[in-house]
């Protein structure tokens, strides 16, 4: 029937198959063309004089490539401060992040005690609340302990999260066996050494997961380190990028070089581990 | 496959009660404990500023001055006759709602069309996925460029098409539409990847049982995707419309150097409620419109939990397949 339809329209099935799968690829081409523009164009503007961003009609692509938006930019502000403060929030963030994820998982996940539903429902709550709805209460903690403008305070929102927490007793619960615990429990395994041998070496996957998630977030982190810090030795690229790009008289290409430093590395963490961060986010859906 | 019924079965009895008592030589407190460490952190950074952010509501709280009164709703009262405030929550929810029209349809067509065979696939949707995951500060700072209204590309791109320079970041309305264009390409990735998930969750029966029936692709879209869909856009829907609520960073960044935009024009709530903490250090007034926010969310998300439920997927799908069953019986 549908054959025969198809034919009077002068095409077999095959044809026509081929066509529509033409079109989706060039009208993919085009859309994945339009949305990574923008980086193009960082990728473009970090290597050309500042003198060509600023004409008419916009120039693209260097005309004279050149390497000086990295000395400026180096020179003007302490970007390699800015560079390493990101690394260490991102790496502790990270590490913090899945110490606390992972315990925490594992106990909600494998552990029947009273309360173990009501704590893990509203440690998972918290999940939906964003950061700026209880930022000012935070603050104002931190200022009690003296912790503003310390690089302790920085991180120290980023060492817990509750998709973390989430994430971590799903695995648990997917991936680990009760009787694996139970034999090792029966050797006369200690609860602890339970958990650093045999329950972190098989949750290696989601570990990796988690950690680079938790990375990202905390290079990513804006409005804390705003809030909280004011003495540019503890800037981050986000923070130290932000307020550059507002000084007067600003060097364009050498906003344009610090962008790319700040971009560049989550990239790449991006495209090396590309599988394991759609996943996971598709996974929970929640965040990332 | 009998033995390992018969091991599970006697792992579960082993888990009873009479099993637990002989287990004293475990030293299961010890990992009690490390759980209460890190409840403990969790509620001081966690648990502790959400409620405190209620309690500050209530109070005439001045970190510069070192006051801290307790003034009952007058935050509340003094917000709502607050035009600049109440101008932010318009424009807030303006732009939230903007953005979610745009990047839902746009983003569910996206997934639809990459379901189904295409070449460069897994290209497509890592290249849909990128801004999603990059730092938000460097990507408005480029976005400010191809804005602006001199030297800016989108200008040059729309002069080919007769449209004169446009001023994007100090009209009030584009300057919204900015904002609107930025956070849609920063999240359209991510819509498109849990809308994917969700269509590869829909099984090919029904599918099949529309094509047998002749069924035109609008109407298997209609009859068929978007009702087994609806629990996941709902969910995306909601994620989406919280974080347009949220929009900051783009504001700050579009409106923070001399050729960006005044700040009043892009003033979301939460700028006004940073401009409010942690300029003028009216803590008690910017946790007040915190509440706000947090009200908004949470209806949000108890919206989520009646109308994303699972239960009435199920009940579509066991509609759904006695359709089919009647079909076959025929």
């Amino acid at each position: 029937m549908q054959r025969s339809d198809t034919a009077k329209k002068g095409m077999g099935i095959k044809a026509r198959y081929r066509l529509v799968v033409t079109i989706k690829f060039v009208f993919f081409t085009i859309l994945s063309l339009i949305i990574l523009i923008p980086f193009l164009y960082l990728l473009a503007s970090a290597f050309k004089p500042g003198s060509e961003m600023n004409v008419w009609p916009p120039s693209f692509f260097p005309k004279r490539f050149t390497l000086q938006n990295f000395r400026t930019l180096f020179e003007t502000a302490p970007f390699d401060r800015f560079f390493l403060n990101s690394l260490g929030m991102a790496t502790i963030s990270a590490v913090g992040t899945l110490m606390t994820s992972t315990l925490a998982g594992y106990v909600f996940g494998k552990f029947r005690f009273r309360m173990n539903g009501l704590l893990f429902a509203l440690v998972f709550s918290t999940s939906i609340v964003p950061f700026e709805i209880y930022m000012v209460p935070l603050y104002i903690e931190m200022v009690k302990y003296k912790l503003n403008n310390t690089f302790a305070g920085m991180v120290l929102p980023y060492i817990v999260m509750s998709f973390g927490i989430f994430f971590m007793r799903q695995m648990v619960m997917q991936q680990i066996p009760d009787e694996l615990l139970e034999a090792a429990r029966i050797d006369g395994c200690s609860e602890y050494g339970i958990f650093f041998r045999i329950v972190v070496p098989l949750l290696k996957s989601g570990i990796a997961a988690l950690g680079i998630l938790a990375f990202v977030e905390g290079w990513n982190a804006f409005v804390w380190p705003l809030i909280l810090v004011s003495n540019n030795k503890l800037f981050t690229m986000e923070i130290g990028l932000a307020l550059f790009q507002t000084t007067f008289n600003v060097d364009i290409g050498a906003v344009a070089a610090g962008s790319l430093c700040s971009v560049a590395p989550i990239l790449l963490v991006f495209l090396v581990f590309r599988r394991q961060i759609m996943e996971s986010i598709a996974l929970t859906g929640i965040k990332g | 496959m009998v033995e390992t019924r018969v091991q599970t079965s006697d792992s579960g009895w082993r888990r009873g009660k009479g099993r637990r008592k002989n287990r004293i030589h475990t030293q299961k407190w010890s990992i009690y404990l490390g759980l209460a460490a890190i409840l403990l952190l969790f509620t001081y950074l966690r648990f502790y500023p959400i409620i405190k952010v209620f309690y500050m509501s209530l109070f005439n709280w001045n970190m510069a001055s070192g006051v801290t009164k307790f003034i009952g709703f007058t935050n509340f009262t003094r917000m709502f006759a607050d035009k600049t405030f109440l101008a932010a929550m318009a424009r807030t929810i303006y732009i939230g709602f903007i953005i979610l029209l745009i990047s839902l349809p746009v983003a569910l067509a996206i997934a639809c069309a990459i379901h189904r065979k295409v070449i460069g696939k897994s290209f497509f949707e890592t290249s849909f996925f990128i801004p999603y995951i990059i730092p938000m500060v460097p990507v408005v700072i480029i976005w400010k460029w191809i804005f602006d209204t001199k030297y800016g590309l989108l200008n040059y791109i729309l002069s080919w098409f007769g449209i004169a320079n446009l001023p994007w970041l100090t009209h009030g309305e584009l300057a919204e539409w900015a904002i609107i264009i930025i956070t849609v390409w920063k999240n359209l990735g991510y819509c498109v990847l849990i809308l994917s998930v969700g269509l590869s969750g829909i099984s090919k029966d029904y599918y099949e049982a529309a094509e047998i029936d002749g069924a035109s692709p609008w109407t298997v879209f209609r009859r068929i995707t978007l009702p087994l869909l609806s629990p996941i856009i709902v969910y995306v829907s909601v994620i989406m419309l919280i974080r347009g609520f949220n929009v900051y960073t783009q504001a700050y960044i579009l409106a923070s150097d001399s050729s960006g935009s005044p700040g009043y024009i892009v003033r979301v709530i939460v700028y006004d409620m940073m401009e409010n903490g942690f300029r003028f250090f009216k803590m008690g007034y910017a946790a007040a419109e915190a509440v706000v926010l947090f009200a908004i969310i949470f209806l949000l998300s108890i919206v989520q939990i009646f109308f994303g439920n699972e239960d009435r997927r199920d009940r579509l799908r066991l509609r759904w397949m006695e359709r089919i069953r009647r079909r076959k019986t025929q």
